[in-house]
């Protein structure tokens, strides 16, 4: 108790004491600042310590301080650069308002729906080290949320004449795979040609692949050509769909794959023509057995025109695929031409016609469940309400064939709000 | 009631002309080694490197309009969208936009690789074209 009192009393005595005695310490200590400040030598001349400084003319020094003050400017533009503002991340959303005519399946559009949101970024290392990593946060057919990793790209850039990337990245067939893939807002279509389709919403070829990229573009006078090379693993048919073999592949083969094309300039400004390649040997798999073997080999080209309003595009692809089992070959192809044109900035009506004939013997085809061959017909309406926002309206006819069962004929329409951030 | 009409006439068909007579200066950071005939593939995001240097795009509001017309041959909305596009598709950053000259010139002054064009020539900037 005692000793209690004693603390109580006795500290803070000290403290207001020990307060008392700082504020005239400080008192003081200034006092004697501002005497001493009284008894302050000149100031140093600045060529104190420089001795050539001294020997050079007022001009010279003056020079000289110029070029120092440069130097310093250049140091604080460096460190305000070293200012790290992050990476921008864009992405791609939208959702859609559908109704099919006829349920064929889990593809079958049905009330609203939401391809998810889509994520990229592009952190640079260097001037040439770069990346491009992209996720889709989407829902499958079952309504549970997953996300893929699209891409996954190291790149380095030799020069605009070659970058090489490695890792996942998007096939680079034809134009539109890589031209718009999730970005639904940069289609002006709603849908995409649905032989071209992602890998487990009913496409037959591989929209994704996992190796090596090169590309660049080489000036030929005022046009341009652009290239694609690509090694990637071999894809798999499983479960009835196309695997790219994201992991590791199957087998020893690789996919090789080229994309060639020329852009016009000046009098055909917005014109590019190509032709591509894609050569593979695919496995088909049920219950985990290897049934089929193919060698897949499709060759094509494109045309498309994006200029003054007028957006064209059509794509080509020839198989000739080869049964590595039974050694027969098989003959197919597939294509689509679409053509859009933008009135008053915001209206954009468009058309697109696709017809597949696929060979029902080619096990390439067979073993995928939607490798029947079809027609479609598509016309919609497209509305810009800003740059990165808009509102499409669209209606499909499609006579799919079937092999043991007559046609399967259905209509759908969609409405779809995408945006681009 | 004519004459405020056609005061207003001369000052639109003054403002057009003064929008069109206007004069655009490519410039560069003084450190980048850049042809005039390479300005609109850097604008079209075609060409992204200059001597291993990462080529950085800044646009100028106040004549954006009038450069995309007559250097890059696009108009806004297309020139948008393009580099939306080239974006995604290549992983390359959209040019920032810049309010005017005096915001475009610090900006190239403090990056290696800056480009960009403002209305007047500046001496610490190396001018690419002219037009």
């Amino acid at each position: 108790m005692l000793y209690r009192s004693f603390v109580l009393v006795v500290i803070p005595i000290v403290v207001l004491l020990s307060s008392g005695f700082s504020a005239y310490a400080s008192h003081n200590t200034i006092a004697a600042a501002e005497e001493n400040t009284q008894h302050l030598p000149a100031p140093v001349p600045l060529t104190v310590g420089y001795p050539q400084l001294a020997l050079m003319s007022p001009e010279a020094q003056q020079e000289r301080i110029d070029a120092l003050e440069k130097g310093l400017a250049e140091v604080i533009d460096q460190l305000n650069k070293k200012t790290d503002a992050g990476i921008p991340l864009h992405g791609f959303a939208d959702v859609t308002l559908g109704k099919s005519s006829r349920d064929y399946g889990a593809l079958s559009p049905k009330g609203f729906s939401s391809s998810g949101v889509d994520l990229y970024l592009s952190p640079q290392f260097s001037d040439q080290t770069h990346a491009l990593i992209e996720a889709l946060v989407e829902p499958d057919a079952n309504g549970e949320v997953g996300v893929d990793l699209e891409r996954l790209q190291l790149g380095y850039a030799f020069s605009d004449a070659l970058t090489l990337w490695s890792g996942r990245f998007h096939t680079p067939y034809g134009y539109w795979n890589t031209g718009f893939h999730h970005g639904a807002q940069i289609q002006t279509a709603l849908t995409r040609p649905k032989f071209l389709d992602f890998e487990d919403k009913g496409g037959i070829l591989p929209a994704h692949s996992v190796g090596l990229w090169a590309t660049g573009n080489i000036r030929y006078g005022t046009d341009k050509i652009n290239y694609d090379v690509y090694v990637a693993n071999g894809s798999r048919i499983t479960a009835g769909a196309l695997d790219m073999n994201n992991a590791k592949d199957d087998n020893a083969n690789k996919a090789l794959g080229i994309n060639l094309g020329y852009e016009f300039r000046d009098d055909l400004e917005g014109l590019r023509l190509g032709i591509h390649g894609l050569r593979e040997e695919v496995d088909a798999y049920v219950s985990g057995v290897s049934v089929a073997r193919v060698m897949l080999t499709m060759l094509g080209g494109y045309a498309v025109y994006d200029n003054n309003d007028w957006e064209i595009i059509s794509e080509y692809y020839h198989f000739n695929n080869a049964d590595l089992l039974t050694t027969r070959d098989h003959s197919s192809w597939a294509g689509f031409a679409q053509l859009g044109i933008t009135v008053q900035r915001r209206w954009t009506p468009y058309a697109r016609y696709e017809k597949a004939s696929f060979n029902p013997t080619d096990p390439y085809f067979s073993y995928q469940t939607y490798g029947q061959s079809y027609q479609r017909s598509v016309v919609g309406l497209r509305f810009d309400l800003n740059i990165k926002t808009s509102l499409k309206l669209e209606v499909d006819t499609t006579r799919q064939h079937q092999t043991t069962a007559p046609s399967l004929n259905y209509n759908e329409i969609r409405v779809q709000y995408a945006v681009a951030f | 009631m004519k004459a405020r009409q056609a005061l207003l006439l001369i000052l639109v068909l003054a403002a057009h002309l003064t929008a069109w007579a206007g004069e655009i200066y490519i410039v560069s950071h003084p450190t980048l080694s850049i042809r005039s005939d390479e300005v609109r593939d850097i604008y079209n995001g075609d060409k992204q490197l200059s001597a291993g240097v990462k080529l950085v795009l800044v646009d100028n509001a106040l004549i954006q309009t009038d450069f995309l017309a007559r250097v890059v041959k696009l108009s806004i909305d297309k020139y948008n969208s393009l580099w939306i596009k080239k974006s995604f598709r290549d992983g390359i950053s959209i040019p920032q936009v810049k309010s005017g000259d005096a915001e475009v010139i610090a900006f190239i002054k403090s990056n290696p690789g800056a480009i960009g064009y403002i209305s007047k020539p500046h001496p610490e900037l190396k001018t690419i074209a002219h037009y």
